[in-house]
């Protein structure tokens, strides 16, 4: 599958609705990205929530700098807050 | 050789393109694509999830929830510093009402009881703590304590009849505690203690699913059935999930989102009464901790995020027939 890649702001109700979600593969996260399945629903999408188009590279590099952001955060954490809050961040790749 | 007018009493429409407005259970052949294809009736197995309206305060991943999709409550979230820590839904938007009185994370809920009823259970604050307050739909009233302090356990029923189980006290537990209205009652405990498991049911039959416990690998896929007096073990989910969020009643119950290493997951499953089923991802993988909400698998809402956010995600189930190919 083809993807597009874009950083936008959820508003909340109805940033993307169920018929969008049936129409197009779209994945949050971290930093606003929003990883778009590529067809003529998800370039609607993108124009609908006034996405800032973003290469793969680009867009990776916004996710690992949240993760990393993240990952301070819960090492500066005592032992006993760490495992009130579940698991330490994780880097990994966008599709 | 019988044919299928022979078995069925009627034959298969051949048509050169589909009907406009086909009813569930109609099929046709279809000679433009020389396909077979039949109309599914809408249901569960073709809900998705949709944006829900935005908190009015960012949060991080450790409230409880009460209610339904349209009239909902996230309650509390961080001790330290907690203010207007608590949300009201009403379909749309996310409206700040009456404090708790003693701000927690990590607690528990009658998750599946009316969000005008709630009962907020424990939790963190930061250690565990005991305390219990009651929701009348307009203020908190502290009611009868639980019998032991807990945080990270998972809540079902309503103000009146509420079961609360798992979580870590001093360890990870197994105790299970009763609530009739006035006060707590030690029951039979879990068969594997764990925290940060999911929930659905009410008090009388309800399913914890999942968690961490210790042991490699620590998250588990491991379900619990209650019946009222005792605890069983039945089909494990697909996958093993901690810190998830379930919704539904026991002959059906949705299990999203969640941690599944190495990171937050975003998948969902279903659960019919007998096994489990993968349906369609959240948008934003993500995890939360006592976040159970709602007696329904056909609409829920979940406040979903990896770090303090106010974004939310609506599930439900399809209202709309879809016509597939049989072949």
């Amino acid at each position: 599958m083809a993807y597009k890649y874009c950083t936008a702001t959820n508003w909340g109700k109805d940033f993307f609705t169920h018929q969008e979600r049936r129409d197009f593969y779209l994945r949050g996260h971290a930093g606003e990205v929003w990883v778009v399945g590529d067809n003529h629903h998800g370039d609607d999408w993108i124009g609908k929530v006034s996405g800032v188009s973003k290469t793969q590279a680009e867009a990776q590099a916004i996710v690992d700098g949240e993760i990393e952001a993240a990952q301070t955060a819960y090492d500066a954490l005592s032992a006993e807050e760490q495992a009130s809050k579940g698991s330490r961040p994780v880097k990994y790749n966008l599709p | 050789m019988a044919d299928y007018k022979g078995i069925k009493g009627f034959t298969i429409p051949n048509v050169s393109s589909d009907p406009d407005n086909p009813i569930a259970g109609q099929i046709w052949y279809n000679s433009t694509s020389a396909t077979l294809k039949g109309e599914v009736e809408a249901g569960v197995g073709e809900g998705t999830w949709a944006a829900g309206g935005s908190l009015s305060t960012a949060r991080n991943p450790s409230g409880a929830m009460s209610g339904i999709q349209t009239a909902a409550l996230n309650i509390s979230g961080p001790y330290s510093g907690s203010v207007d820590n608590v949300e009201q839904y009403n379909g749309t938007s996310w409206t700040e009402i009456a404090d708790v009185n003693a701000p927690r994370e990590n607690a528990m809920s009658s998750s599946s009881g009316p969000a005008t009823a709630t009962l907020f259970v424990a939790g963190n604050g930061p250690g565990a703590v005991t305390y219990c307050e009651q929701f009348n739909g307009t203020s908190w009233t502290e009611v009868n304590d639980v019998n032991t302090a807990k945080g990270q356990g998972a809540g079902v029923g309503t103000e009146a009849a509420a079961l609360v189980f798992g979580g870590v006290d001093s360890w990870y537990t197994a105790k299970t505690e009763d609530y009739n209205g006035t006060s707590w009652t030690e029951v039979a405990d879990l068969n594997l203690a764990r925290a940060n498991l999911s929930s659905f049911g009410i008090q009388a039959l309800a399913f914890g699913v999942g968690g961490r416990a210790p042991g490699t690998p620590a998250i588990k896929p491991n379900v619990e059935s209650w019946n009222g007096t005792s605890w069983t073990e039945t089909t494990e989910a697909n996958t093993a999930k901690s810190e998830a969020s379930g919704s539904g009643v026991t002959t059906a119950g949705l299990f999203y989102g969640g941690a599944a290493p190495p990171g937050n997951t975003a998948t969902t499953e279903y659960w019919n009464g007998s096994s489990w089923t993968e349906l369609a991802d959240l948008a934003t993988a993500g995890s939360r901790i006592s976040c159970n909400m709602g007696a329904s698998s056909t609409a829920t809402i979940v406040p979903l995020q990896a770090s303090p956010s106010v974004t939310t995600e609506e599930w439900n189930a399809s209202t709309v027939n879809n016509t597939i190919t049989v072949s």
